[in-house]
């Protein structure tokens, strides 16, 4: 079975504030696609309606060109296999321990014996690079960069085909960023999988893609390889790279009394 | 020119939450028939099932208890001060035990479970809510209405019976402790009365209040959780909409069954 994901015209609001609008994405079987953009400007939701947890209001999401919008996430594992997903802030279980959370979709998902998800769910944390030991404490008695660590290991445990990263290295120190970055770069190669990762962090995205999407005001507008990104012409893109408030990305400031600054 | 603005801006906020509160009330139906249809779904989860039963039933024991305890002794206390002016202290047990089994106790223990149960469900979930847990849930296949939602349910509405149960026996044992110690009654007098005036209907009354009130906040704490938004403050909001809601529902709730129950008698 190929994992080919694409999001074709896909259009998201939230009362009168359009998040997405004509959205349109592809990525290749065994690609690492990463999408780029400023803060609000719909990365997550286009994140969360290829999970299934948002739908969108037109359009359609196909993975290996099965339209999966309204699928029940049940329908969707029988149809395409298991999708892993690393959260921005890990969304570990709080109430379970290390091995338990990354046992979890093992264990309660797929009705794996508890001693057996117990072996894969270490395996999985050396791979890691988490010790043995970690794997009966709580996530509150975790560091940040270690929580990470976990909500990967409990992203690949059911081996997926599919791989979602949602701003991996966000809120950590640029070691651990890197840590991280590699752990996910190793670890999709292992399993052959399509992967989409959303950041804003240029060192982050030179690391782990292979294709690069720029969003802006919820439209895809520049789609291209990881190489391309520095010789591009497009000024969003340029902009974004260089990190500038000059260029056509206005970002409102609230308390200046929703001016925008810019001065393109 | 002003009047006719401020008018309409009224009749339009008062339209905006009235069609609010339709939406509201909608939403809590469709989420108690998908809870309510959930509970004969495969996965069943006995572990979690046993889990919350500890905690919604044997932690409310100390809470339930003195709660129905003390409003035992307080409504023996009352009844003799109205009752023994036109002579008819004889009433206290029958007064006592009536009260206790059809309206206190059912009524009190749903009210403090609101509190202490309901608040935690929808802080609890509330959390897992903004802090992506429930998603988490989700992309691994695991249905959170199954997971989360049945086990709690299923604990209050199971637990809520047994707890007023017990409540009942301890708030005619309240009863008890003021009319024979502090008032003098005769003991054996008093327990006969109690059994007199007892009916399987009352208790029956009683019981099938305290099952409906364990439903009723159990589903209203998971909705507010499940529907928290906004971080630390939306999970504080959702959890006082949870005491706030259940305890007008249980006390609405309370009216429909009492009058059910006395069109049977």
């Amino acid at each position: 079975m190929t994992h080919t994901i694409t999001m074709e015209h896909i259009a998201k609001a939230f009362g009168s504030n359009r998040v997405l609008a004509d959205f349109n994405l592809h990525v290749d079987e065994s690609c690492s696609l990463v999408i780029l953009g400023g803060s609000g400007s719909g990365k997550s939701v286009c994140l969360k309606c290829l999970l299934g947890l948002l739908e969108p209001d037109m359009g359609t999401v196909s993975i290996n060109g099965i339209r999966i919008n309204g699928m029940s996430q049940k329908q969707r594992m029988r149809q395409i296999g298991q999708i892993g997903m690393l959260f921005q802030n890990a969304a570990l279980f709080d109430s379970l321990s290390v091995w338990r959370n990354v046992a979890f979709g093992l264990i309660e998902g797929q009705g794996v014996d508890p001693n057996k998800a117990y072996g894969i769910a270490l395996e999985k944390l050396a791979q890691v690079g988490l010790e043995e030991s970690v794997a009966t404490l709580l996530p509150s008695e975790l560091s940040g960069g270690m929580r990470k660590r976990v909500g990967l290991a409990r992203a690949i445990a059911t081996e997926p085909k599919i791989l979602f990263f949602d701003e991996p290295t966000t809120g950590l120190d640029p070691i651990m960023g890197q840590v991280i970055d590699q752990l996910i770069v190793s670890c999709v190669k292992e399993l052959g999988a399509t992967a989409v990762t959303i950041t804003h962090d240029m060192q982050s995205l030179r690391r782990i893609a292979d294709e690069v999407v720029m969003l802006c005001h919820g439209r895809n507008i520049w789609q291209g390889h990881v190489s391309e990104i520095d010789t591009t012409d497009n000024p969003y893109v340029r902009q974004f790279i260089k990190g500038s408030d000059q260029g056509p990305i206005k970002m409102p400031i609230l308390n200046l009394g929703a001016k925008e600054i810019h001065s393109a | 020119m002003l009047p006719l603005t401020l008018s309409f801006t009224l009749l339009r906020t008062i339209g905006g939450n009235s069609w609010k509160m339709i939406e509201d009330i909608g939403k809590i139906f469709r989420f108690t028939l998908l809870s309510t249809l959930a509970i004969f779904q495969k996965p069943f989860y006995p572990d979690l099932l046993l889990h919350q039963l500890i905690s919604v039933g044997y932690y409310s024991l100390p809470v339930v208890g003195l709660t129905t305890l003390f409003s035992g002794m307080v409504m023996a206390l009352q009844t003799y001060s109205g009752f023994s002016g036109i002579g008819a202290e004889s009433t206290l047990p029958r007064v006592v035990s009536i009260a206790i089994v059809r309206e206190l106790a059912p009524v009190l223990a749903g009210l403090m479970l609101a509190g202490r149960v309901g608040a935690a469900i929808t802080a609890e979930l509330g959390t897992m809510r903004v802090t992506e847990q429930i998603d988490a849930m989700q992309t691994l296949c695991i249905s959170p209405v199954r997971y989360l939602i049945v086990p709690r349910v299923l604990a209050c509405t199971l637990t809520l019976p047994v707890l007023v149960g017990l409540g009942d026996s301890l708030g005619i044992y309240g009863g008890y402790l003021i009319a024979v110690y502090k008032l003098g009654l005769n003991p054996v007098n008093f327990i006969d009365h109690v059994l007199d005036s007892l009916q399987w209907i009352g208790i029956l009354s009683g019981l099938c209040k305290a099952a409906a009130f364990g439903f009723t906040l159990s589903i209203i704490g998971c909705y507010f959780g499940f529907h928290s938004r906004g971080g630390a403050a939306g999970v504080g909001i959702a959890t006082t909409n949870t005491v706030v809601v259940s305890s007008i529902l249980i006390l609405t709730l309370n009216f429909i069954i009492t009058e059910i129950f006395f069109r049977l008698q």
